[in-house]
């Protein structure tokens, strides 16, 4: 029996481990979370969620405060205990003394976790010494991170001197210096000017070019359908869609939504509208009336000569897509933002 | 390593709030104690004592007793005493009635008249017998010397009765006048310095301040924990041991916290002349071995799962409760340190701040160190259980909730 046990080991295993490590990650991805359940006393912040990503993605993660997102990402670190499920990072299980994943991953964390009492160069420096251990090597790659956000002015400056945006930028750097395998930024840009915004979101892309594969979260869905390559919906901890944003688009009804200003207060407007085949739901604020229409190739047109033939003027038209959010509303029956 | 060391270092240094708790705290408290209670010797010397002495044919007859009152009066009685001020302070009057007249001004503390046997008799003040007990060294002094007198004399006259032939023998009349036949045992000293109240005193002081240095390793290991701030879970999640993180970051709280008790020390021997007892070798270990015990109480206490501002503010009422059984309060607090002492001797044994104001004491007051190396275990004891403690919340990588 023992004997037939060892047997089938020694038949099976070698095969396996023979197996490339990068050939291994493609089989099974970078990211793989199955069945995880995570609670907080009652609350159960995630519920049987699985993840798969794979090497090279931008992987957004889409979902409203409080959905679970930062919850899943400290779960997958090894920070947060959980009650239930796997979790396995290049292919391996993920543990809490693997800390030779670790250093293939880096994190920028949803709260600003920089020491204040250190200078812009010496935090990149010491998050990047969690990671590399020679101060030379580690040099040039301060450097680079420096550049890459833009903080070359500021590498003297402590925190408390840089304004909200920079910060921000400093603590993507502190993730990233290390040149990472697989990098978690959570909701990077939140409470940012535009313009530190835009060079997050660059950056991030640019990242992706060089090699890292990005789980990116937040709650905006402009920056996810700006940068990310697949995405998934989650709400109370669960998976709700996944896929890209044309996929997720088609999983709803909607499939344009039309926008028109009119010339002057026409009542009749909104109902004509309504009647229409291929409206879906219609709306009215004063002058404005909004459109969601089924897929279909001419929603635009019929809807305009319809109003033409009514006799309502009608000044500028916009049709769009529709939106992540159109499709979470769809799903939840609520808006995405709060 | 390297870089978590420095690192500490650098933060620790540069934070406002640490630096405030763990030197300017401890010395402007300091300042302020000393202030207040620096003159314990000056309180404790005795001036001398305002006495009336009836000078009557009966204290003219009892010639030793006023050659004693005389030789109390005078200024160089007491060789140990480095002013060699007197006991007594003597006025002179005629008779009983004259003396009572005296006494009824009030700035007498009583007066001394002798028998028609030449035995002196003392009566106090009345409105002074009231502060009966503590208050009034100058009653048991005049009641000691008035005892020692009686003892004498009535030796003597035994002697003088039982064996004459000794006073024919001129070494004892000698040793009679040189006082040394009064005292039966030899004054030896058991300590290496005469004792002094402001001194440990000071030694009270220098203990409370080292044990405030556990404010370094406090906030230091807070920041290494990964549920109780954004940084610390960032930290938690670099690709290094909590143990790997530990070891600078404990070894940084450490030499900032002796090197603000070194610079301590130096400021009391050089501004104030605290003297340690020559033992500046021994003097440093100790101070090295207390720091260790409170960094790691720093680290036990930084260790625990409550926002930072909790455990901070728990620094200062241990600091200065535990200050309190060491003498940090002046005279009451060192008789009541002094009485835990020996009443309940493991509750002071527990005290690491009295452990390391008695291990000062010991430096100083004894020659050799028997006395300073159960100090230094216990002390060494208390980091050992700190660090065991605390390593046992640190190592912990997974949390419930952050
Ligand atoms: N430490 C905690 N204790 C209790 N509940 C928590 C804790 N952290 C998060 N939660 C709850 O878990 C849920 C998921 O939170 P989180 O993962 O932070 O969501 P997100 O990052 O998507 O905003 C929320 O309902 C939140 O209130
Ligand atoms: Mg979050």
């Amino acid at each position: 029996m023992i004997s037939d046990r060892i047997g089938k080991k020694k038949v099976h295993s070698p095969g396996f481990q023979l197996l490339p490590r990068v050939l291994k990650e493609i089989a099974l991805g970078i990211v793989l979370v199955q069945d995880l359940v995570k609670r907080y006393k009652e609350l159960v912040a995630l519920d049987h969620f699985n993840l798969e990503i794979e090497q090279g993605e931008v992987f957004g993660l889409l979902g409203p405060n409080g959905s679970g997102k930062t919850t899943a990402i400290n779960c997958m670190l090894q920070l947060l205990t959980y009650e239930q499920g796997s979790i396995r990072l290049f292919g391996e299980d993920m543990e809490p003394t693997r800390y030779d994943l670790k250093r293939r991953i880096g994190i920028v964390p949803q709260n600003i976790a920089v020491f204040s009492q250190l200078t812009v160069l010496e935090n990149i420096d010491y998050f990047c010494s969690l990671y590399v251990d020679s101060k030379f090597e580690r040099k040039g790659l301060v450097e680079e991170a420096i550049a890459f956000v833009g903080l070359e002015e500021f590498r003297s400056f402590r925190p408390r001197k840089l304004s909200g945006g920079l910060i921000r930028r400093l603590n993507v750097a502190c993730g990233i210096a290390h040149k990472p395998e697989l990098i978690f930024f959570d909701e990077p840009t939140v409470a940012v000017d535009p313009q530190s915004r835009n060079a997050i979101l660059e950056g991030i892309q640019q990242l992706n070019r060089e090699g890292s594969t990005i789980v990116y979260t937040s709650h905006y869905m402009e920056e996810v359908e700006q940068i990310c390559t697949r995405i998934m919906i989650m709400d109370h901890g669960k998976a709700l869609a996944i896929g890209t944003k044309r996929e997720l688009q088609n999983l709803i009804d909607i499939g344009e939504r039309i926008e028109i200003e009119l010339l002057e207060d026409a009542p009749e407007a909104l109902e004509l509208a309504q009647q229409l085949a291929h409206v879906v739901k219609a709306t009215r604020e004063g002058t404005t009336l909004r459109l969601a229409c089924a897929r279909g190739e001419s929603n635009l047109t019929l809807t305009l000569a319809a109003l033409a033939a009514a006799g309502i003027d009608y000044g500028r038209v916009f049709s769009e897509p529709p939106t992540l959010n159109d499709v979470f509303l769809e799903i939840t029956g609520k808006e995405l933002r709060d | 390593m390297l870089t978590t060391f420095l690192v500490t270092l650098k933060t620790l240094i540069r934070d406002r709030s640490v630096l405030i708790w763990a030197v300017a705290f401890p010395l402007v408290l300091s300042t302020l104690f000393v202030a207040m209670f620096s003159n314990l010797d000056e309180l404790q010397k005795l001036d001398p004592i305002a006495v009336v002495i009836v000078e009557d044919a009966n204290y003219t007859n009892a010639e030793t007793f006023a050659e004693t009152i005389d030789a109390l009066a005078s200024e160089d009685t007491d060789p140990d005493a480095e002013d060699g001020e007197p006991l007594l302070a003597p006025s002179y009057v005629a008779n009983t009635d004259a003396a009572l007249t005296a006494l009824a001004e009030g700035s007498y503390e009583g007066f001394l008249q002798v028998d028609t046997e030449s035995m002196p008799h003392y009566t106090m003040d009345a409105r002074r017998v009231q502060s009966l007990g503590f208050g009034n060294p100058s009653q048991s002094v005049m009641q000691s010397i008035l005892d020692r007198y009686v003892q004498d004399t009535g030796l003597l006259t035994t002697l003088a009765a039982e064996n004459p032939a000794l006073f024919a023998n001129p070494a004892f009349i000698q040793s009679l006048t040189d006082g040394s036949a009064s005292t039966p045992t030899e004054r030896i000293s058991v300590t290496a310095n005469p004792p002094s109240d402001s001194q440990r005193y000071y030694y009270a002081v220098l203990a409370f301040s080292t044990i405030m240095m556990t404010t370094f390793a406090l906030a230091a290991i807070d920041r290494v924990l990964g549920n109780t701030s954004p940084l610390g879970a960032r930290r938690s999640l670099g690709g290094q041991s909590k143990l790997r993180m530990l070891a600078p970051t404990l070894a940084a709280a450490w030499l900032l916290g002796f090197a603000c008790v070194l610079v301590g020390f130096l400021y009391l021997q050089l501004v104030f002349n605290i003297d340690f007892g020559g033992k500046e070798a021994a003097t440093v270990l100790t101070l090295a071995v207390s720091v260790l015990a409170a960094t790691l109480l720093g680290a036990l206490l930084g260790a625990l799962p409550v926002p930072l501002a909790v455990k901070s503010g728990l620094v200062a009422p241990i600091s200065c409760g535990l200050s309190l059984f060491a003498g940090l309060y002046g005279p009451f607090s060192q008789n009541l340190g002094d009485w835990v002492a020996r009443e309940l001797p493991w509750l002071s044994a527990c005290n690491p701040v009295r452990q390391v104001a008695d291990a000062f004491f010991a430096l100083y007051y004894y020659d050799g160190y028997a006395q300073l190396v159960p100090c230094l275990v216990s002390l060494l004891i208390f980091s050992l259980v700190f660090f065991v403690a605390s390593v046992l919340i640190i190592r912990r990588q997974r949390y419930a909730s952050l």
